[in-house]
């Protein structure tokens, strides 16, 4: 009877630090390095908006009386817009705007398209396709016109414009959690959980959604970037925040009256939605490959 | 004095197929089509039959894991499809399951410790330290160690998940476990491992198993009884000696005929019965017995009436008109 | 387990009656083959130092485990892994080194001279296009017959490895088949240009055992068809006690065991096939005698163990600074039957 103790495993799993997913992610993420760029540029960003006072020289309502819609100089970075407030302070604290915007959107879109995609594909039937037809519809309604709408109601803000763009955006969040649930149902960890008599919420917040995170973070990141864009294209239509707030977008706006005199006050705005909606790009494209547990180059 | 924990009662499950435009029921897939079996307290029921037989899907009813279409399964004696929520919770500590896949079967964002305290701490509401004592042993009855507990399913290797595996079915105290193909995505050296901790658990601790699988040599080696399924239906149903050394059923004879026994004198003189055709579907599965299409001994009887699992006189139930 | 059959029952002929006696000309002749992945997390030794013949009209099997390397090596003859490396040895076909061949005689030899048949016909096979058409689309490559030709016999093929109604089946796509035919059918793709060799890697593995009967018997009986040579990768050690010839055993990439069919099982030489044996259960014999595993798991092909790759699972490895610093070479047991064992099995093996 003695074999059966053999039955003792000899060897330890081979690694002997507990490796995580994420830092093999980590590790993948690293060797991309348009993606290395982008994530420097948008911690550029954050501690711009996050230092902003300490950056710029000027506040947004400063004005340089006499000196409107001049180009860059020594004393103004950017230059002046056309009240004479110094562009570059301006853009500066934009990026404080914008952060906040596209944050604040997309987080709302992720928590509410997380809690509808997990119960779309996790119970199904009725409660799936009332939700999917809910969906369908509301993607058939293009979003300026609903900003239009929640901008007359509730004022014209950077409060609308969350509000707006975090109640378009978890549409598509919904979308792809639902896939992801659908097809992590099937799976037997999840039958074993049901075996253990685990309800249901638990099982689906607890068990499935820590697996259903890749496409969830990488549409995320990818959307932050997209909301500022759509903040930004808000701001232009005028439902956005209104003056003298300094969201980039408005910039823009105001900006383009006067291009043929004053270009750099439509350029240094632009450059700045551009630049960081690119860097977003880089980083979510990045975090698709590392997270992607086929792509590994093994 | 042996006392039944399981019952199944002319279990039947249909699988609807949906088509057209408005997602209408057009077909249905008749998986199990009236089974019945029962468990004693300790002994070991093995489930075998080639894929398509539904011998899976019987297994996921006999956890209530699936609704079945009509009959009922009983265990300890109460109707899992009656029994109440609570009762429900109580009654899931008991009967558990071993699943297949090593690989799909733990949740692979959480460490081995999380995935065997959780029940710990819902079902018994346990403290810390408590469930941390419980754990280390656990893991060391599977033959794993407790340093394990912090580590990933996919740091270890396939035999070693399904090590981790039986010690989540362990870990309530469970009278019954339901295994569905515990063994076969393990290698041949791995899985006598698993097999003889499965018959030391059962030893020790009493524990009932279905053991569902289609490798026929695993079965022999663990199974105290057998019952064998063609198409959603048992054709025969007998202990060990019974079924591999005189099969009366043709296709339990086929079954038995075509597993390659690694013994070359053995193999090239055995007589080896190669059935024609293939496995029918079951979306619509021949009337009457569903074997006969493949049935060397098949007659007009054969399809008009269904042949029932009873005892023909060769001392255990046999569903055949004709059977040795 | 009783070998009485029932009257009546439609019997295979004996396998006895059809053994081929492997004394057919050298087809392949693999020798001291090695061959290695480079990868980011260093040196997968995926092949060590195999070598062997395969004659016309043999059955020739190669068993092993997950990560023995077995497939491995088979895809290395046919040339199918492009980021594999060979650093030393030959490929002998027909007394060619098939490491020397370019790319386009390499694609020549592949489908004409050497067929391979996968183990999951379902991936193997194209879902798009029907099954007539890519059976037949080998004629039409190797052999450059017409369409009309091709598919005449793609259609004659398909009836010769059993499938009913070949003609209607040539119409239809792989989907439809069921796992049994659609193996079939990959059969009759290998063998549509009369290849000298077949490989079958797992062929059956995937199917149902009955069905497993059924296409084994396609096989031995094709091979006899065509009168070439088979070489069977398999885990199985049931398929290849009825079926195979000579055999070889690989373990983390070597070989280590080679000799005929009674040979291995009767006599066996290697711990490993030993334990191998031992962990099998039975369909007959004495049922309550308990299995007996090999301890710990597989080693990685990137750092494999110092010595004898097996000696921390072997049960046997008792001489220190032996089987744990010194690497084996293949010995002779007597009469051809080689084993990578420092000892011989007289010594090893428990009196």
């Amino acid at each position: 009877m003695s074999n059966l103790d053999t039955e003792v495993v000899v060897n330890s799993p081979e690694s002997t630090v507990a490796t995580s997913l994420w830092a093999d992610a980590w590790k993948q993420f690293k060797r991309n390095k348009l993606a290395l760029v982008g994530l420097g540029f948008i911690v550029f960003v954050l501690l711009t908006a996050v230092f902003a006072d300490l950056i710029a020289p000027y506040s947004i309502t400063d004005r340089d009386v006499g000196r409107s819609r001049e180009g860059p100089s020594g004393d103004h970075w950017f230059g002046t817009d056309i009240i004479g407030r110094d562009l570059f302070s301006r853009v500066v604290y934009g990026a404080r705007v914008s952060m906040k915007i596209g944050l604040a959107a997309t987080s709302i879109a992720l928590v509410v398209g997380v809690i509808f995609g997990a119960l779309a594909g996790y119970i199904g039937k009725f409660v799936e396709s009332a939700i999917m037809r809910f969906i369908d519809v509301f993607l058939a309604i293009p979003y300026i016109i609903l900003a239009i709408a929640i901008a007359t109601v509730f004022g014209k803000s950077e409060n609308s414009v969350i509000i707006v763009l975090g109640f378009t955006g978890w549409l598509g969040v919904a979308r792809i959690v639902r896939a992801s649930f659908l097809q992590l149902k099937k799976q037997e960890f999840v039958e074993a959980a049901q075996a253990l008599g685990f309800g249901r919420v638990r099982i689906m917040f607890r068990h499935i959604l820590p697996n259903a995170l890749q496409p969830i973070i990488v549409y995320g990141t990818i959307a932050i970037g997209s909301t500022i864009l759509s903040e930004a294209a808000l701001s232009f239509l005028g439902v956005g925040p209104q003056d003298p707030t300094p969201a980039w977008g408005l910039m823009v706006s105001q900006g383009r009256s006067d291009l043929a005199n004053a270009p750099h006050l439509l350029f240094f705005p632009g450059l700045a939605i551009a630049l960081t909606v690119t860097a977003f790009v880089f980083v979510g494209d990045g975090l698709r490959d590392a997270l992607d547990p086929k792509l590994k180059d093994r | 004095m042996s006392t039944e924990v399981l019952r199944a009662n002319d279990l039947v499950k249909h699988f609807p197929i949906k088509g057209g435009v408005f997602g209408r029921t057009v077909a249905e897939v008749s998986a199990v089509a009236g089974v019945n079996l029962h468990v004693d307290e300790g002994e070991t029921l093995g489930l075998v039959g080639e894929s398509g037989c539904g011998k899976s899907t019987t297994g996921r009813l006999l956890l209530h894991l699936l609704k079945p279409t009509s009959g009922t399964v009983d265990f300890e004696g109460t109707d899992l499809d009656a029994a109440s929520k609570s009762e429900m919770l109580e009654i899931r500590q008991r009967l558990q399951i071993v699943f297949q896949d090593p690989y799909a079967s733990l949740n692979p964002r959480r460490t081995v410790g999380e995935t065997l305290s959780e029940p710990l701490k819902l079902h018994l509401g346990l403290g810390k330290a408590e469930i941390k004592t419980r754990i280390r042993d656990l893991l060391q009855t599977v033959g794993l160690s407790p340093e394990h507990t912090n580590r990933y399913p996919h740091e270890f290797s396939g035999g070693q998940r399904q090590r981790v595996g039986i010690a989540r079915a362990l870990v309530l105290d469970p009278r019954v476990i339901i295994l569905d193909e515990p063994v076969s995505a393990l290698d041949v050296s791995i899985q006598a491992g698993v097999v003889n901790l499965l018959k030391k658990l059962q030893d020790e601790m009493g524990i009932a198993y279905v053991f569902i699988a289609h490798d026929l040599s695993v079965v022999r080696h663990i199974s105290d009884r057998v019952a064998v399924m063609y198409l959603g239906r048992i054709v025969e149903e007998g202990d060990r000696e019974a079924i591999y050394d005189k099969p009366s059923h043709p296709y339990t004879q086929a079954l038995i005929s075509a597993v390659p026994v690694a013994d070359p004198r053995r193999e090239r003189t055995r007589q080896r019965i190669v059935l024609e055709g293939d496995v029918a579907s079951p979306v619509d599965p021949p009337s009457g017995c569903r074997f006969r299409t493949r049935c060397w001994k098949a007659t007009e009887l054969c399809a008009d009436e269904t042949p029932e699992l009873i005892d023909r006189g060769r001392g255990h139930p046999v569903a055949c008109h004709f059977p040795d | 387990m009783t070998d009485q059959v029932s009257p009546g029952a439609p019997v295979a002929p004996k396998l006895a009656s059809r053994h081929g006696s492997g004394s057919g000309e050298v087809l392949l002749s693999v020798r001291n083959l090695e061959a290695v992945f480079e990868t980011g997390d260093g040196i997968v030794h995926a092949v060590d130092g195999i070598t062997f013949d395969v004659h016309r009209g043999e059955i020739f099997a190669i068993v092993g485990e997950s990560g023995s390397g077995k497939s491995v090596s088979a895809m290395t003859v046919m040339g199918l892994l492009p980021t594999i490396k060979v650093r030393s040895g030959e490929i002998l076909w027909k007394g060619e080194n098939l490491l020397d061949f370019d790319e386009n005689r390499m694609r020549r030899i592949r489908g004409g001279e050497i067929a391979m048949i996968f183990q999951d016909p379902l991936t193997a096979l194209n879902p798009v296009h029907t099954v007539g058409r890519q059976v037949a689309e080998m004629a039409r490559i190797h052999d450059g017959l017409s369409k009309k030709d091709a598919m005449k016999r793609a259609i004659e093929t398909l009836d010769l490895v059993g499938i009913p109604e070949p003609a209607k089946r040539a119409a239809m796509h792989p989907h439809e088949f069921s796992g049994g035919m659609r193996q079939r059918a990959m059969i009759a793709m290998a063998i549509m240009c009369k290849p000298d060799l077949l490989i079958a890697d797992e062929p059956t593995t995937a199917l149902d055992v009955t069905v497993q009967a059924q296409v084994l018997e396609v096989l031995v009986d094709i091979k006899d068809e065509i009168d070439s040579g088979i070489v069977l990768i398999t885990h199985d050690l049931g398929v290849v006690a009825g079926l195979a010839d000579q055999m070889m055993v690989m373990y983390a990439g070597n070989q280590v065991e080679f000799g005929t069919v009674d040979e291995i099982f009767y006599e066996t030489a290697h711990p490993y096939t030993e334990g191998l044996l031992n962990s099998i259960p039975d369909l007959v014999g004495d049922h309550s005698k308990p299995l007996i595993p090999i301890k710990g798991s597989p080693p990685s092909l990137i750092n494999r163990p110092s010595g004898c790759a097996f000696h921390p699972r072997c049960s046997y490895a008792r001489v220190p600074g032996v089987c744990s610093e010194q690497e084996p070479k293949l010995r002779d047991e007597g009469q051809g039957h080689m084993s990578a064992c420092h000892f011989t099995s007289v010594d090893w093996k428990p009196q």
